[in-house]
């Protein structure tokens, strides 16, 4: 059956972020191996977004720059935000 | 004025067209309109030109490194652009003009026209390694060509046209276009509006029967609106999306070794028209077996460079298939070339064996080498490895209360630990040993010719590549040649080093695992044992095993292959047919991984993480498809030997890479089983 090697999500369809997501996990109950600090949750869980869920999110980041832009600038000055 | 923006491509192209049905003449911005770059950061393509130029510096004994000559072709750059400020709108470089005044400030006399354009050729190979046409665009461009529609391509960039058409014939589509224009060559850009007039004049071209298109509010929407040109500006969510990504994993990488290989395998990927369908063979080639070839083709480069490797063999069969790959990657890679010379040596573990006791005999580990194997018993097993004939070793034999048909393997019924013995003592025997040597002298000589004629004593430091394991092929290939007195220091490179049965490592020859080895802890690249053949097979070259060197009467040698035409001939020609996709998207991976190991500018070790993530997931935590996909379907060679063991030693393989399909799916726990049974035997080593 034939396949891309990139999915529709800008990912590596023989290896998604949703499997490095799960051995991630799996690395935290069991010791695989080193991988020099791992992805990390943090950028696991971005890019997890930004791939999977990322169509809409950047659809309407597109059409509503303006907007999006001006959140930016509030987020700016808030101390406790999250930045990524 | 309001700008007709538009967030998707076919949405943009669906007005286009019904624009374009009214109008003379189409332009095109180029960059992030008709082309798209790989990396969401343009500037990141001048650090791979720094470090090449940093590199000729280097070599020319100049105080340069890819951080300086960054820094030094930006400031010409802006210095530049300031100058041209002055009496243009456009504050915009010229890339000839600034690369000459910083070629000529870092080499001073020795900076030619010869050496520029060599730098340029550079950065144009890395650009175009970088830049994928917009297949839909390329489509719609197709159209309005047969349409008879005027197509100009403007763009505003540092490049004059001359580069840009470079770009734009390596995309395909130079010959759909009647022009490119870069305000490079006038100062004169669409970000003031000044380009569109003198195109205009150039040309001469109606303002209400023209229409332009590219992704900039400004210089592609409102300037173009100003003038009374149509205008569509794309402002494209996916592209948004896919920059984001990459400028994530490319961002991560700093702090995060773990997403370096990760960002080279997303800079690897097929783009637009790239990505079409493939075998489910071809995308694992592509996407897990290319990187780790990779990885060690690069990790082999850099060892050659750090110790002075003046020549690189790669050893049949497997070798085939690293030079394939290392002759893809580093001209891309290392553009400056010091690198050492290659060559393929026709070499394997049958055809050495015999020529290695020509001068030292045959070794009590030699024989423990033949009879690891299960399928080797007794001394015609010995015999058919080593090449000799059985018959003149009768009398050694009976001296020592042995047959040619004595059970030397535990593995095998008839074994007693006195035959151990007694073939022991048979080994020290010395006139059984120079029986050894008589018979195994043509072969050796043979050899010595061959090497001889490739130039292999030319050398004193060489590198001989190889996939592994035990390093048996280069115990017996430094055995062989270690009695001359030009043998080179020979520096054994191998995928993975499993090491079964200790190295005889000295100062002039020795084995490395660059992807695992045994001697170097690393728990993750221990997974390579789960599936050693899969990594033979993938990389076997499509030609029959060396069964050994031939002496011939008139001095010359002759390499002998063996047939074909039989069972293990066979099996194994249709192992190859099997693996033809894998093999091909592992070639393929080649180009793509050059170019963005060029770009990311890491060393092979920046992606060890990574390839480590690669083999522990894809070895031992693969999904069941990915197994019955990717496993061989026969390994078979004549040093394994045909005999049959005895049934208490013939252990059902419960290999992980091995187990049925059911077993695969619905045994529990299966995967976490198998690894922590791994884990508990390289524990134990």
């Amino acid at each position: 059956m034939a396949d891309k090697i990139r999915n529709r999500n800008y990912d590596l369809s023989s290896n998604p972020m949703g499997r490095v997501f799960s051995h991630f996990l799996l690395s935290r109950m069991i010791p695989l191996g080193c991988y020099q600090r791992g992805g990390g949750v943090k950028c696991l869980l971005v890019l997890w977004v930004s791939t999977v869920l990322g169509q809409p999110l950047y659809y309407l980041a597109a059409r509503f720059e303006r907007t999006m832009a001006r959140l930016r600038r509030v987020r700016a000055i808030l101390p406790f935000v999250w930045r990524s | 004025m309001k700008i007709p923006k538009y967030y998707s491509l076919p949405k943009l192209i669906a007005k286009g067209k019904e624009l374009a049905a009214d109008v003379e003449v189409v332009t095109f911005d180029l960059f992030d309109t008709l082309l798209v770059r790989r990396i969401h950061d343009p500037d990141l393509v001048k650090l791979p030109v720094a470090r090449y130029v940093a590199n000729m510096a280097r070599a020319k004994g100049l105080d340069w490194t890819e951080a300086s000559v960054q820094k030094l072709r930006d400031t010409i750059e802006a210095r530049h652009r300031e100058v041209t400020g002055e009496s243009f709108d456009d504050h915009e470089a010229c890339y000839p003009r600034y690369m000459q005044e910083m070629l000529a400030e870092i080499f001073t006399d020795e900076a030619d026209e010869a050496l520029f354009e060599q730098v340029a050729d550079y950065e144009v190979v890395m650009e175009n390694a970088m830049l994928v046409p917009r297949y839909e665009f390329i489509d719609w461009i197709k159209e309005l060509r047969a349409a008879k529609k005027q197509i100009y391509i403007i763009s505003d960039i540092y490049l004059p046209a001359v580069y840009l058409k470079r770009f734009v014939k390596h995309a395909g589509f130079l010959d759909l276009v009647d022009d490119v224009i870069s305000s490079a060559d006038t100062f004169l850009a669409k970000a003031s509006g000044k380009a569109f007039p003198l195109i205009q004049e150039k040309y001469g071209l109606k303002k209400t029967s023209w229409l332009h298109i590219g992704d900039n509010p400004i210089s592609d929407g409102l300037r173009p609106l100003e003038f009374g040109i149509q205008a569509l500006v794309l402002h494209d969510a996916e592209e948004m999306r896919r920059k984001s990504i990459i400028r994530r994993m490319v961002n991560y990488s700093a702090g995060r070794p773990f997403w370096r290989g990760r960002a080279l395998q997303q800079l690897m990927l097929p783009l637009e028209a790239e990505n079409v369908d493939r075998e489910p063979l071809y995308i694992e080639g592509y996407s897990f077996l290319g990187p780790l070839i990779g990885s060690f083709v690069q990790s082999v480069a850099e060892k050659s460079r750090k110790r002075d490797i003046t020549k690189i063999f790669f050893l049949s069969r497997e070798g085939w298939t690293f030079k394939k790959y290392w002759e893809e990657l580093t001209p891309q890679l290392y553009p400056e070339g010091n690198l050492p010379e290659t060559e393929y040596l026709y070499v394997s573990r049958m055809a050495l064996a015999g020529a290695s006791c020509a001068y030292s005999g045959l070794s009590q580990t030699k024989a423990d080498i033949v009879f690891l194997p299960r399928g080797n018993s007794d001394f015609t097993d010995l015999c058919r490895v080593f090449s000799l004939d059985p018959e003149p070793f009768a009398d050694h034999l009976a001296r020592h209360q042995l047959t040619k048909t004595t059970t030397l393997s535990h593995l095998h019924h008839g074994y007693e630990q006195q035959n151990s013995e007694h073939f022991q003592e048979l080994i020290r025997d010395a006139a059984f040993q120079e029986e050894v040597k008589r018979q195994c002298r043509p072969a050796n000589d043979a050899l010595q010719r061959y090497l001889e004629d490739i130039g292999f004593y030319d050398h004193t430091n060489v590198a001989l590549v190889d996939i592994g394991w035990l390093g048996t092929i280069q115990r017996f290939f430094y055995d062989a040649i270690v009695h001359r007195e030009d043998a080179p220091i020979c520096h054994g490179l191998l995928f993975g080093a499993t090491r079964g049965i200790p190295y005889p490592t000295i100062n002039t020859n020795y084995i490395e695992g660059l992807i695992y080895d045994k001697d170097r802890f690393d728990f993750a690249a221990s997974a390579i044992l789960y599936a050693r053949d899969l990594f033979e097979e993938a990389c076997r070259a499509p030609h029959p095993t060396l069964n050994g060197y031939r002496l011939k009467d008139d001095g010359s040698y002759e390499l002998l292959f063996r047939r074909t035409d039989d069972a293990i001939g066979k099996a194994e020609q249709e192992q190859d047919a099997n693996y033809a996709p894998l093999q091909q998207g592992i070639f393929d991976s080649a180009k793509r991984y050059a170019g963005a190991a060029a770009l990311l500018g890491g060393k092979s070790s920046d992606y060890h993480a990574w390839i480590n993530y690669l083999l522990v997931s894809k070895l031992a935590f693969p999904k069941t498809k990915e197994i019955l996909n990717i496993r061989h379907q026969t390994h078979l060679d004549d040093f394994h030997g045909s005999k049959i063991v005895a049934k208490k030693a013939d252990r059902v393989s419960d290999e992980l890479w091995e187990l049925a399909p059911f077993i695969l799916r619905f045994s529990p726990l299966l995967r976490i089983r198998r690894f922590l049974r791994h884990m508990k035997e390289r524990l134990n080593q």
